[in-house]
């Protein structure tokens, strides 16, 4: 192949785009799962604040 | 993402590669050698399904653009917004193998040609797009306006592909998008279909990959909502 050069730059070029895609999607949304168990972990661990007894008409 | 959801995304990401692993055999292997260009013409068989692709992703973010514009459904924003990034890949990837034949039988690299200066203006307006997006908060404002902007750019497309008829230009013109019978030779046409098609199955997974992060984001947000 005379022209192998050209060839492999085009199909390399594509090749590696495109990989390169993928692994940046799948990188995006691996840290955006890391930030939603952070959230949830920090919301189960935030201590809840007692509430006073409430009665249905809204005497205490 | 529920199991049915993850079936699929696994089925047309194994589709996508056996189809571009056929489609990459074809094109080195089994289509002919051109009789004038010799083997660099195998180039046809990415940079044709890219500019293919291109023309597809923005089509695909015209219709949702149109549909939020006038529904306001926000997955028809994701849908436009996801296939706007695959296009901006793939029109990219049209430009660069492009240039890399062109410096083979042209002998440049880059010419300020009709069909290569509008691609330019299409590549940079999409991506300004994608940018947009970016750094506007605000869910509704955000879809607004890449919506605009979406079908705005759109309207580059036919212009993008009829600048060969249009304007006196280096590139060649239509071989297989045209009026009457394509004119390239049917053995390298069935290899340049499979190739447009494995690239098709390619756009499918990478689109379903983007609307994933997009719904994992909307999630994050929710919950980011929630706690205030």
């Amino acid at each position: 192949m005379t022209d192998l050069p050209f060839v492999l730059a085009g199909y390399l070029t594509v090749a590696g785009a495109i990989t390169a895609y993928v692994v940046t999607l799948r990188r995006r949304r691996a840290a955006l799962r890391r930030q939603q168990s952070d959230i949830a972990r920090a919301i189960a661990a935030t201590p809840r604040t007692p509430r006073e007894p409430v009665t249905a008409d809204g005497g205490r | 993402m529920t199991k049915v959801q993850a079936v699929l995304a696994g089925v047309s990401g194994r589709v996508a590669g056996v189809a571009l692993a056929a489609a990459l055999f074809a094109a080195l292997v089994l289509a002919p050698v051109d009789a004038r260009q010799g083997d660099v013409y195998r180039l046809l068989f990415v940079h044709v399904p890219s500019a293919w692709l291109a023309y597809l992703a923005f089509f695909v973010t015209f219709v949702g653009s149109v549909a939020y514009l006038l529904r306001g459904n926000p997955a028809a924003d994701r849908v436009a917004a996801s296939s706007a990034e695959v296009g901006v890949l793939f029109t990219g990837l049209a430009i660069a193998t492009g240039a890399i034949w062109g410096r083979a039988t042209w002998g440049v690299w880059w010419d300020w040609d009709p069909r290569l200066t509008t691609t330019a203006v299409l590549f940079l307006v999409f991506l300004a797009y994608v940018l947009l997006r970016a750094g506007i908060a605000g869910e509704a404002r955000r879809a607004r306006v890449s919506a605009a902007l979406g079908v705005v750019g759109f309207a580059n497309v036919p212009i993008v592909h009829f600048s060969v008829l249009l304007w006196r230009s280096l590139h060649q013109p239509p071989t297989v998008i045209r009026p009457g019978d394509p004119t390239i030779d049917h053995g390298m046409l069935a290899v340049l279909a499979l190739s447009v098609l494995a690239f098709t199955a390619l756009y499918v997974y990478l689109v379903r990959e983007r609307l994933t992060l997009e719904a994992t984001a909307a999630r994050s947000h929710e919950h980011l909502a929630a706690i205030g």
